[in-house]
């Protein structure tokens, strides 16, 4: 039998099952209740961190950097909210989370969750798009390298769906598509657009109220019916009414498109209804003068379409400026409004142009402290001249007199009027400034208050205004801006100045520099993100701010400057955070953005001469460059060209530093083959050197960077060189030295100072460089020779108001000169102990352009009767051999300018020679040739065709007074 | 006994059951937050402790209702947002700024409520801000009153006509409500004005916040576990989200 259980009587499992129900619920609330409040105070037992994904833009040690909660410390919520700052603050993380757990009954285990920042690494374009890539970019609502957000993705959908509407494609749909990395955390986008049909004009009319007729405008509209729309052509046609009924009195119409676009999406095409409302008309009378439709459209009257006082008196001073550009400097304009201000019944312009003057030329009166010719080299008026027709107006005298006043000022005249007059002499006009220069105003005394933690000495040492010296206002301003610089680096970077000026007496200025030092700050942390590949020693290396020291913007923008220096980043970017316990002590964190580690060079060209002597032909080069190494910020790069006559590779391995200096540094191993001679079967085909070479090069350089322009460059070269000839080139033997390979090991150095503006296209600037070299057999080579090359160019523009006209002038300079004892009888009998391939040669495009290629200096001659030997080179023609030579002296003159858009032409004057030493010139004479040529500019540089006439040429064949050339690049 | 062999297998798996419980309990240790991200405005961000120190400073106590506690914390940060917003803005205008001495005249003014040094560190700590976090909160706050007084006051115009129909159609009908007297008009006209000026500032405000709200870039993070929702598109969420997290380890002790 079955007892009945009471029903107090659970059993022990269903009360085991309720008590742990019961500890859960007790627990959900202890929970809860464990609040913030209970975390804080604790000491931290141990601190994690956790990623959504691998990190690899920052590393541990930087890291921990940023994060202020240690082990052993009590957990501070201040500290909390830092880390999370600061963190931030690195653009890698776009959430941040630290949660604590309670360890016992005073510790608390820490943990930092970081959720990485997806960035965009590419956006890409595709479909059929219609429309130019580049336009489709500035739609973009985010870039490369910049954070991905989905607002973002669908504002770049909605901006081109309006580029396309703008453009006439209503029906225009954008699909973007994702690739995400979750390794680096990237997203890549394409955008995939179909454009569709383009929209058309389903009408077009016109609803006009005032009194002008349909057929008066519908010619001026471009938008037709039936044809393509744009936003382009409606604001155009906007525009075109506009100025037409501006032209015609109607100076404040409304002219809008009535209902806006209708657009019919089942027909893809718009409506249009041009309304205008002309409202009053206003007469307009020019008397005096004729104005081209043209010439009123730019005037502001009828260009800014209002009336009223100033648009009146702007257009009265247009005209002014343009009648004295003309000539007529003593034009008087007055224009009246006869009616209401904002819409007068009838405007009348008075011209009277008075007499036309030439401006003979600009003197001053009264200048005794300033040169006449240093205030003309400061007007912005100029008389006419051979390169321009001069440009006196109203406006350039304005500029003339505040340019005389400001160079007054700086000489301390703070009083200086200047008037203007007008004298006649020979009919023409002499422009006369009448200066009054004042009294000249000299400082007194300088004080220096306020300043506690930088002496008054090296205050006063950043000045260039003195006790006694001439008082400048623009001096005073810029003394300001180095005493702040001089703060700013010693990490008072809020420090601020303000000088006080009294007069004591009339010309005398005492300055009172009032300083307001502030807080100085200092680097408390230095913190590298982005570097995923590069390593962190050698980012650092190029940071010359440290923990500890005091904050220096100098010192952070040169730091910046360095890593940009080492070309391995795209971007540099320097951000600081300041420390939870001290605003004045800050982390620096400068991010990085790692450019691409593979660079490809690649391309084709083609040579042909139209002499039928072998040229290049068909050649390709292909490169490859791998950049930062292992992250070393070094690279290595390899490159091969091919042609029919020369063939190259070259395999270089470069490094930023060595031995731990700033001293970029190249290794690299080439081998050139170049054979412009060969036998053909009508002769043998060349021109210029009369040498074939096989050179096996191994150098190394090593670069001393003295300023942003100047640099200094050491190397040494190995090289071997063999030099042959085809058997048939009828040259006599003892031409070549029975060693025709050499082994030349050279040292070497070099300075380049690189100032031109533009190196393809210079217009101002100047380049100069220097080469020593010398060859000597106690480092293995078997000649022995100095060499000396230099070089200078310089650009100018010529005249002020035709700035595009450049003058250019070069020189060059070289000169050989061999020693020791040569190793061969023979070779006394030669002229040259320099071997061929180490001499100068000259001639053609780049160098003596009234020469043929390589064509100047001595000739191959005859050793008995002393002629030129000619030696045929294909198709029946002889030419002599040219044998280069140990002096080079080139000179050349040229004047660019443009002629048309990308069209530019050039007059050129070369003069100059190769000579056998710099002693021992013999028959060679300096060769003279003048020329002109025209230019057109290409994305690789400007392409130049220049003919020379040489009226002296040496009178073998191969030598013509007439030397035509084709070249890319200016020859300097 | 016998009771307790024939209940040994229950007692047994009660006891199991109470040692799970507690092991439940130990196991139930939850993380909690200590800071957030709770909100990213532009390129700065509003943390979840400035939300607790804004709370703190005014001496609000956190009510025991969770949903009371994420309420007041939305309001504050809408508050700090704001502050952030109207920050950036200031930094446009250079004469809107703070100068030393008169964060300095305003800390002296704050700590008189206290009985001494002391007093006012306790202060600190019982908010649980450093100084230097106590002062940029203070600079914030200036910075916001200066802005309002600059950007919006000297444009409030109050008309007779709005302090007539202020007096007429709310002082009067509130003070009868309540029995109290009615003062005459030029009596209370330039209480009147104040109150309108505030009043209209006010809404200038809100309207200009709206405004730049709209414009700016402004993420709320606090409402939601930390996830990539903004900064992902949405078909890769689940996938992201079901990726384990990184530990990363940390550089060998020196």
């Amino acid at each position: 039998m079955i007892k009945p259980q009471p029903l107090t009587r659970f059993p022990l499992s269903l009360l085991a099952g309720l008590i742990q129900v019961l500890t859960m619920a007790l627990v959900g609330t202890a929970a809860s209740a464990q609040t913030l409040d209970q975390l804080e105070g604790r000491i931290i037992r141990d601190v994690r961190i956790s990623c959504d994904g691998p990190l690899n833009q920052i590393s541990p040690e930087d890291l921990e950097t940023l994060i202020l909660l240690n082990e052993g410390e009590v957990l501070d919520l201040s500290q909390a909210h830092h880390s999370i700052a600061r963190l931030f603050a690195t653009e890698i993380f776009h959430d941040i989370q630290i949660r604590g757990e309670a360890i016992g009954t005073d510790q608390v285990d820490v943990t930092v969750d970081l959720i990485r920042r997806f960035k965009v690494a590419g956006i890409s374009f595709s479909g059929q798009t219609e429309i130019n890539t580049n336009l489709l970019r500035r739609e973009l609502a985010f870039r490369e390298g910049e954070p991905f957000s989905n607002r973002g993705a669908q504002e770049t959908v909605r901006r081109l769906g309006e580029l396309y509407k703008r453009q006439g494609y209503f029906s225009s749909q954008t699909e973007p598509g994702y690739e995400v990395d979750f390794a680096n955390a990237t997203i890549q986008i394409n955008y995939n657009v179909n454009a569709g049909p383009r929209t058309t004009v389903r009408e077009l009319d016109f609803d006009i109220s005032g009194s002008i007729r349909p057929e008066s405008v519908e010619s001026l509209v471009k938008l037709k019916k039936g044809e393509f729309y744009s936003e382009a052509l409606r604001d155009q046609d906007l525009e075109s009414l506009r100025e037409h009924l501006a032209l015609i009195g109607y100076f404040r119409p409304e002219i809008y498109l009535r209902n806006g676009i209708r657009y019919d999406a089942t027909s893809n095409s718009v409506a249009l209804t041009f309304r205008i409302v002309t409202h009053e008309r206003t007469n307009l009378e020019i008397r005096g003068i004729q104005l081209q439709r043209k010439d009123l459209a730019r005037l502001p009257l009828f260009s800014e379409r209002t009336i009223g006082d100033l648009p009146l008196e702007e257009t009265a001073n247009r005209i002014t400026t343009d009648l004295q550009s003309q000539g007529y400097l003593l034009a008087d304009v007055k224009i009246s409004a006869l009616g209401e201000k904002r819409s007068p019944e009838s405007i009348t312009i008075e011209v009277d142009q008075g007499k036309k003057y030439e401006l003979r030329g600009i003197r001053f009166e009264g200048n005794q402290s300033a040169a006449t010719r240093n205030l003309l080299s400061i007007m912005a008026t100029q008389k006419p001249g051979a390169f321009g027709k001069g440009n006196l107006s109203g406006e350039t005298m304005a500029s003339d007199m505040e340019r005389i006043r400001f160079y007054y000022e700086q000489l301390g005249f703070l009083e200086t009027e200047v008037t203007p007059r007008y004298d006649t002499e020979d009919g023409k006009l002499v422009l006369v400034y009448v200066i009054n220069e004042g009294v000249r105003s000299r400082v007194r005394h300088i004080t220096v208050i306020g300043n506690q933690e930088v002496s008054t000495e090296t205050i006063l040492a950043e000045m260039s205004l003195e006790p006694g010296g001439p008082f400048s206002p623009y001096a005073l301003a810029q003394n300001r801006v180095n005493i702040l610089s001089l703060y700013s680096n010693l990490g008072y970077i809020e420090a601020d100045l303000d000088p006080e000026l009294t007069t004591p007496e009339p010309g005398q200025v005492d300055i009172s520099y009032r300083i307001e030092e502030g807080k100085r700050y200092f680097v408390s942390d230095v913190v590298v993100v982005g570097n995923v590949k590069t390593r962190r020693g050698v980012i650092f290396r190029e940071i010359l701010s440290e923990p500890g020291t005091p904050y220096s913007v100098d010192r952070n923008l040169r730091s910046e400057t360095n890593l940009y220096d080492l070309s391995i980043f795209r971007k540099v970017n320097l951000s600081d955070v300041p420390d939870h316990e001290s605003s004045q002590n800050r982390t620096l964190i400068f991010s990085v953005d790692e450019a691409r580690k593979y660079t490809l060079l690649y391309g084709l060209g083609y040579s042909y001469n139209f002499e039928g002597i072998k040229a290049e032909g068909l050649r390709g080069t292909f490169g490859m460059t791998v950049n930062n190494l292992r992250g070393s910020s070094n690279s290595l790069a390899f490159s091969l060209r091919a042609g029919a006559t020369r063939q190259r590779g070259n395999l270089s391995y470069r490094m930023a530093r060595l031995l731990g200096r700033k001293s970029p540094t190249i290794f690299s191993l080439t081998v050139d083959n170049d054979e412009r001679i060969e036998s053909a079967e009508d002769g043998v085909n060349f021109r210029g050197r009369p040498y074939n070479s096989f050179r096996a090069i191994a150098s190394a350089q090593t670069e001393r960077v003295l300023s942003r322009r100047e640099s200094l460059f050491f190397r040494y070269n190995f090289e071997r060189v063999l030099l042959n000839l085809p058997e048939d080139l009828d040259v006599p033997p003892e031409f070549y030295r029975e060693e025709d390979n050499l082994l030349l090991s050279s040292l070497s150095m070099s300075y380049l100072n690189e100032s031109r503006d533009q190196p393809a296209d210079p217009r101002s600037g100047f380049f100069v460089s220097g080469d020593l070299k010398l060859a000597s057999k106690f480092i293995g080579s078997q000649e022995q020779f100095i060499r000396f090359f230099a070089q200078g160019h310089y650009y100018h523009p010529v005249s002020r108001l035709w700035r595009e006209l450049i003058l250019a002038v070069s020189l060059r300079l070289g000169v050989i000169r061999p020693y020791g004892s040569p190793k061969q009888e023979s070779r006394d009998e030669r002229e040259n102990e320099v071997a061929i391939s180490e001499r100068f040669f000259a001639g053609g495009p780049t160098t003596l352009r009234g020469l043929p290629l390589d064509l100047a200096g001595p000739l191959l001659r005859d050793p008995e009767t002393g002629e030129v030997i000619l030696v045929e080179r294909g198709k029946g023609k002889l030419t002599p051999v040219p044998l280069g030579g140990n002096a080079l002296t080139i000179a050349n003159a040229e004047l660019r300018f443009p002629i048309y858009r990308f069209i530019g032409g050039n007059l050129f004057y070369d003069v100059g020679n190769v000579f056998p030493s710099l002693v021992k010139t013999g028959p060679v004479k300096l060769s003279h040739a003048f020329g002109f040529g025209l230019s057109i500019n290409t994305p690789i540089g400007p392409a130049r065709i220049d003919a020379a006439y040489n009226p002296n040429p040496p009178g073998y064949e191969g030598y013509s007074r007439w030397n035509f050339f084709l070249n890319i690049g200016h020859p300097f | 006994m016998e009771l307790l062999s024939q209940h040994r297998s229950s007692i047994l798996s009660g006891l199991l059951a109470l040692v799970l419980a507690c092991g439940t309990v130990s196991g139930a240790r939850t993380q909690d937050p200590v800071d957030r991200v709770a909100a990213v405005v532009e390129d700065s961000i509003v943390t979840y402790s400035e939300i607790l120190w804004l709370i703190r400073y005014r001496g609000f106590r956190l009510p025991d209702d969770p949903a009371e506690v994420a309420s007041l914390c939305q309001e504050v940060l809408s508050q700090l947002i704001n502050q952030k917003l109207i920050t950036r803005e200031t930094l446009r205008t250079p004469f809107i700024n703070v100068t030393d001495n008169e964060l300095e005249n305003y800390l002296t003014l704050y700590k008189q409520r206290f009985p001494g040094e002391e007093g006012y560190r306790a202060k600190l700590a019982e908010i649980g801000i450093g100084e230097e976090d106590f002062l940029s909160m203070i600079r914030r706050q200036i910075i916001v009153n200066k802005f309002i007084e600059l950007r919006f006051e000297p444009f409030i115009i109050v008309l007779p006509a709005e302090i007539d129909a202020y007096y007429k159609d709310e002082l009067i009908p509130e003070l009868q409500l309540n029995n109290q007297p009615v003062p005459e008009l030029p009596i209370v006209e330039e209480t009147i004005r104040q109150i309108l000026s505030v009043r209209k500032t006010t809404q200038e405000l809100e309207r200009w916040v709206r405004a730049t709200r709209d414009t700016a870039r402004v993420q709320l993070l606090l409402d939601r576990e930390p996830s990539r929702a903004p900064n992902l598109p949405a078909e890769f969420l689940e996938e992201s989200n079901s990726r384990p997290a990184v530990p990363i380890q940390p550089t060998a002790p020196q």
